[in-house]
């Protein structure tokens, strides 16, 4: 169901293409998704053969955003640029994509093998080829 | 000092934010952002919570929690509801399934253990709104049995008012243990 002004087809077949890029030349890489700010699922893939809702990921991932830019905003630090989660099995590494007045947010899972640097490198060159698709 | 966690729940756009802002007596803690739902016109909504406080005097605190209206984060209403001591539920009168949200939301919350829940009923001003009585009749006989009122979002004196009765239903349920 597409309730976000932000679910138009073309930045939904843009991301799709992206992130099935990002998820295809990143091994270690299984779920990548794309949202609205406040949590709705614009695009995502998972390529790890398990089913996973990746409308509850936007979700999570919107309020967990918020959240972390609501305790940088108490400590003086203005906004969140990015949250990483570790864990026993891999990371979690969610980030505002922002341009004008539209605001998404990206989440990327990773298995713990793949290098942090790989991981953030990949995920940061995917982020921006969104927020130039955003700013034409 | 005592500190007791009160919720404020209930359906998108029915003013827990405002309400919360209007008694606390610290800057409210939030995580609103910019709404892209098209089928509401709110320009930011709650995602994650809102927290502010307000004492009552010198020896106790009553913690305010927001949450987010929309079921898809509803993961964040457990969370929140843990080891609270009672909901007060908004729901906008305006909005299409006003008198299944009620219902809703009084069960889910009861599911979460919490027993003490009154409910507000908000933007009962508009021509589309329900009426008070259609939410009163529509929770008659149905259990738990709730306080139902009407109530102004961005009153302060209608949000004390039901902060009151929730403190009532809440020594009600003390004398009753």
């Amino acid at each position: 169901m597409k309730n976000s002004q932000y679910q138009t087809a073309k930045l939904m077949i843009f991301c799709n293409e992206k992130l099935a890029e990002l998820i295809n030349n990143t091994k270690g890489i299984h779920t990548v998704v794309v949202a609205s700010i406040d949590g709705f699922h614009i695009s995502s893939v998972v390529n790890d053969g398990h089913m996973k809702s990746t409308n509850r990921l936007s979700a999570v991932g919107s309020s967990l955003l918020a959240l972390s830019t609501s305790i940088s905003k108490e400590l003086g630090l203005k906004n969140c640029q990015s949250i990483e989660i570790n864990t026993d099995m891999g990371r979690i590494w969610i980030s505002p994509i922002q341009h004008k007045d539209i605001s998404l947010i990206f989440l990327v899972q990773s298995n713990e093998k793949l290098l942090h640097g790989e991981l953030l490198f990949n995920a940061k060159k995917t982020r921006y080829q969104i927020e130039y698709f955003l700013s034409h | 000092m005592d500190e007791y966690k009160i919720v404020f729940a209930g359906s998108m756009g029915s003013g827990k934010t405002t309400a919360i802002s209007l008694l606390s007596d610290i800057t409210v803690a939030s995580t609103d952002v910019i709404n892209t739902d098209i089928t509401s016109t709110k320009e930011t909504t709650t995602v994650g919570i809102d927290y502010g406080y307000i004492d009552l005097n010198d020896q106790l605190r009553l913690m305010l929690y927001g949450t987010p209206g929309q079921d898809r984060f509803s993961f964040m209403w457990k969370i929140i509801a843990n080891n609270a001591l009672g909901v007060i539920i908004l729901i906008n009168s305006n909005s299409p399934n006003a008198l299944t949200d009620m219902e809703y939301y009084i069960s889910f919350f009861s599911k979460e253990g919490i027993q003490n829940i009154v409910v507000g009923i908000t933007h009962l001003d508009t021509e589309t709104s329900l009426s008070l009585s259609s939410f009163i009749d529509a929770h008659k006989n149905i259990t738990p049995p709730v306080p139902i009122f009407a109530c102004d979002a961005r009153n302060k004196s209608d949000i004390l008012f039901l902060l009151e009765i929730l403190i009532s239903v809440i020594e009600a349920s003390f004398h009753e243990k």
